[in-house]
């Protein structure tokens, strides 16, 4: 009896771990990080883009640096601009030259997203 | 499941069915997981996700079908017991070592590939991380192989 209740508490234990995992995780996707300043610069860190979405004015250059040891892309979700796979510290610049939205996201790990705001 | 499948081995090591044909799976596997880390190595990135993840889950499967209720069945009544035997010390460290091999690739795959975990709790230094869970797993492998020789 005792060992069905180590194996009962380990379960709960478990499955306790798991609830406060993804409550954590979905907070983490909901807090949309915003940039509106001068820079334009994304960083690419931890299997994500910093600033999530950053503000630039028409005619602005964006550059994504990866900051992570291993390679990501940078991808326009509409065909807009498509970097090659940029190994640790790698660059790759864009002008954007009109107004709009343009979401983007690592083609290599799809989970990866952001966009650049073009005012 | 294995049930259904004759109860003698096809290695002639005495081992069951079920026992032989894991061992199979899991060289196959060692082998594609060497295999993913070249595509890698190669610059072939998806493939390399989709190689690696998938062996890792395939071992997901033979762990729930194969591993687990042989060591729920063999091991986990006699453990207090039998541990000073070799026999059960190889497999008890292949069970240790093979959970953390296991938690640790699926960590990897949900870092990787999906939004799940917040920032603070992923690692850094990946490449590391991935190349210390190819070199586990192969020790795993090799444990996993010992318990068919002592």
């Amino acid at each position: 009896m005792k060992g069905k209740n180590v194996w009962v508490a380990s379960f709960a234990a478990v499955v306790m771990i798991a609830i406060v995992l993804l409550l954590a995780g979905s907070s983490s996707v909901t807090a949309n990080d915003q940039s509106s300043a001068a820079t334009s610069e994304v960083k690419i860190d931890n299997f994500s883009f910093g600033p999530q979405t950053l503000t630039v004015p028409v005619g602005a250059t964006v550059t994504w640096t990866n900051r992570d040891d291993i390679p990501h892309t940078s991808v326009s979700t509409d065909g807009v601009f498509k970097s090659k796979v940029m190994d640790t510290n790698e660059t790759f610049s864009y002008t954007f030259a009109k107004a709009g939205t343009y979401p983007y996201y690592c083609s290599i790990h799809p989970k990866m997203t952001g966009q650049v705001v073009v005012k | 499941m294995f049930y259904l499948f004759p109860i003698k081995g096809f290695l002639g090591t005495g081992a069951t069915f079920a026992a032989d044909l894991n061992l199979v799976v899991q060289l196959l596997m060692g082998t594609a997981l060497i295999a993913g880390a070249y595509l890698a190595k190669q610059k072939h990135y998806k493939a390399h996700g989709i190689c690696q993840t998938t062996v890792l889950l395939l071992n997901l499967l033979m762990i729930g079908l194969v591993m687990w209720p042989s060591f729920q069945q063999q091991m986990k009544p006699a453990l207090s017991k039998v541990l000073h035997k070799r026999y059960y010390e190889v497999a008890a460290i292949h069970a240790v070592l093979g959970i953390a091999a296991e938690l640790l690739g699926l960590y990897i795959v949900i870092v990787a590939g999906t939004n799940v975990l917040p920032q603070w709790l992923r690692f850094k230094h990946w490449q590391w991380w991935m190349r210390t869970e190819l070199a586990l797993w192969a020790i795993v492998l090799l444990s996993g192989v010992g318990t068919y020789c002592v």
